[in-house]
């Protein structure tokens, strides 16, 4: 049945999230020429048409990553805790099921929105040379430029193999912020509309904020901390030899992957029980 | 009301007027302190010290070089030259009484001496021409310097055997570096990099770049890594040896800056002995952090699983919640970080 669920969820929002990712991947045109005008263009109305389009294609670039988030978000409160709730829930499905869909329909949709946010940057990057007398495109500098910044950033790391690894392990760690975001947010709109009988959606964005201003504590908490031992870190961590600098921070990046993972189940296990225990259709 | 809007003006006004009167404060004040002491020619060549007793001292320019001012101690004048084409240095000596100067612009070290100090003007002739007997191994990013007794040195820097140097691929050493070798003068704050040591796998690489030309290094005077070969010493048994020991042995350097008497103080401070001393600390919050907080969940699920029967639960619902699929991912996350953090306890025990 999870199939037909997921079939059911990605088909609804399809549609709609592909006019959404056209109108980004064509403003990322606008944005290259734009970026293209400006650097090689120095009359005053290149330079003002080159900004307009900038701002105009990093707008829509913007409202489109937010639009989808907002758009999944959207769909699971409708789909569960409104008139169409009744429908959802007399279907032959387990509750479980309907939920671990709608998990996996967000995270495909803000993953491929993620997607067409890179491949528009890349596509805006192909359209600017890198200089007026050289027209290979300044992407590849700009890839040189990321690879030089991420060797540097380890630069006591010489072997490749693990900053190949650190690489991977950060893509996983990535991969388990975003999943453990969809499931916040299916969660504050969960516990919204458990705890009101009415406005379920303002309770919900209250909840929202209330957790993110209870996280934001806790983690400018974590921030004092670190910085009062960050000296001594960097001091033990900077008289390890190289063969346990690399085993440190892989093993760093494992304890963060872990983490993710701790903290998504747990909001996944809690959404999941209110869903089955408390569900308070209007 | 209006008296309100009329004392609310003032109120503005007088912030302004304060704010204002407060900038030029501090403008005349920063002339007047900056400018007073030196004066540099035209071309130059020569810079003149007003000293405190009014006569004056003249140092004449004795040559650049691409280096660092070292972490020894050294007299800081607090006070900046202006050259001609406008670039402003930093003035230093080995000491206030000092025949020497030396100008830090940018990386470049502009050095000058005074006429009744030959000693100092040979000494940093020697530095700017390659000939500097005293070198040490620094590591630069991380303000350390390897400690190697004068014995040492001198073993080290023994005229390598002809099959010991070899051709190597500069793109090889990339990311490569161990250590910086740098030579400096008698009084131990100019010092310039000449060389360097690569670790390539298991073999060690010193690189010594009074024998390379211009054509190894990049605008900036380091040594490119773009294409191309240079000529190597591949390190012996001894000198191996003398290299890894210095990994163990390294020193801290922190600046500190007496105000009053404008005086750098290096202070070398043993780095084993400061690990040692922050190494509880660190491993108190590697224990908190990465066993003791992956620990309570593991302990709360354990402790439900135990308990469940004493609280008339139906067993096999709750061994088919601990097993349900969000529980068992929550448990490898929780393990995961549990392990990791042992391992790295373990290896900061091993320090």
């Amino acid at each position: 049945m999870l199939s037909k669920t997921l079939k059911h969820d990605l088909r609804n929002f399809l549609p709609l999230w592909l006019f959404l990712s056209v109108i980004a991947l064509c403003s990322s045109v606008i944005f290259g020429l734009s970026l293209r005008e400006m650097i090689f263009f120095s009359s005053e109305a290149s330079v003002v048409f080159g900004g307009l389009g900038m701002t105009l294609s990093i707008a829509v670039l913007s409202g489109y990553a937010i639009a989808t988030v907002v758009f999944v978000a959207v769909r699971f409160y409708q789909n569960f805790y409104t008139d169409e709730g009744y429908l959802t829930f007399t279907l032959p499905v387990k509750r479980s099921t309907l939920f671990f869909s709608k998990v996996l329909s967000g995270v495909i949709f803000v993953g491929a929105s993620s997607v067409v946010i890179i491949v528009s940057v890349v596509l805006a990057l192909l359209m600017v040379p890198s200089s007026a007398a050289d027209n290979t495109p300044v992407l590849f500098e700009v890839i040189e430029f990321l690879w030089i910044a991420f060797e540097s950033l380890f630069q006591n790391i010489s072997d490749q193999v693990t900053l190949i690894m650190m690489l991977v392990l950060g893509l996983l760690i990535v991969l388990c912020f975003l999943i453990y975001e969809i499931l916040a947010l299916y969660l504050c709109i969960t516990v919204g509309s458990v705890i009101a009988k009415k406005h379920k959606v303002i309770a919900s964005i209250l909840c929202y904020y209330g957790a993110n201003f209870i996280i934001s504590m806790f983690s400018s908490f974590t921030q004092v901390v670190s910085l009062l031992f960050a000296p001594h870190l960097v001091m033990v961590i900077g008289a390890l030899p190289e063969p346990h600098l690399r085993a440190v921070l892989i093993l760093v990046g494992v304890a963060l992957l872990g983490i993710m993972m701790l903290l998504s189940s747990l909001i996944y296990w809690a959404t999941q029980k209110l869903i089955e225990k408390k569900l308070n259709l209007p | 009301m209006k008296k309100q809007v009329i004392l609310k003006t003032i109120v503005v006004i007088l912030l302004v007027i304060f704010a204002f009167s407060f900038t030029g404060c501090v403008q005349e004040w920063s002339d007047d302190y900056l400018y007073s002491e030196f004066a540099v020619n035209e071309d130059g060549r020569t810079i003149t010290i007003k000293a405190p007793d009014e006569s004056m001292r003249e140092f004449s320019y004795i040559g650049v070089a691409s280096g660092a001012l070292l972490h020894g101690e050294k007299y800081w004048y607090e006070n900046y030259v202006t050259f001609f084409d406008g670039s402003a240095g930093m003035v230093y000596s080995p000491s206030e009484e000092d025949g020497v100067l030396y100008v830090a612009v940018g990386y470049d070290v502009y050095c000058y001496a005074s006429e009744d100090c030959q000693s100092g003007r040979e000494e940093v002739e020697k530095i700017l021409n390659g000939q500097a007997e005293r070198k040490t191994f620094a590591k630069l990013s991380r303000m350390t310097e390897g400690v190697l007794n004068e014995k040492e040195m001198q073993s080290f820097f023994l005229p390598p055997s002809s099959d010991a140097l070899v051709t190597v691929d500069v793109t090889k050493l990339k990311n490569c570096l161990l250590f910086d070798v740098l030579s400096y003068d008698a009084y131990r704050v100019l010092a310039i990099k000449s060389g360097a040591i690569f670790k390539v796998g298991e073999e060690y690489f010193y690189v010594d770049y009074d024998k390379l030309d211009n054509s190894a290094f990049d605008a900036d005077g380091n040594l490119s890594y773009r294409k191309g070969t240079i000529e190597a010493e591949r390190l012996n048994q001894e000198k191996r040896q003398l290299v890894e020991s210095i990994q163990g042995r390294q020193k801290r350097i922190e600046d500190d800056y007496i105000a009053e008497e404008g005086i750098y103080i290096g202070e070398e401070i043993e780095e084993e002995a400061v690990v040692e001393d922050v190494l509880p600390m660190v491993l108190v919050l590697v224990a908190f952090l990465g066993i003791l907080l992956p620990l309570i969940p593991l302990a709360i699920a354990i402790f439900w699983w135990i308990t469940a029967k004493r609280r008339n639960f139906v067993l096999q619902e709750v061994k088919k919640e601990i097993f349900s699929p969000p529980m068992v991912v929550g448990a490898v996350g929780a393990v995961l970080w549990l392990l990791a953090g042992i391992a790295v306890f373990c290896i900061f025990l091993s320090i």
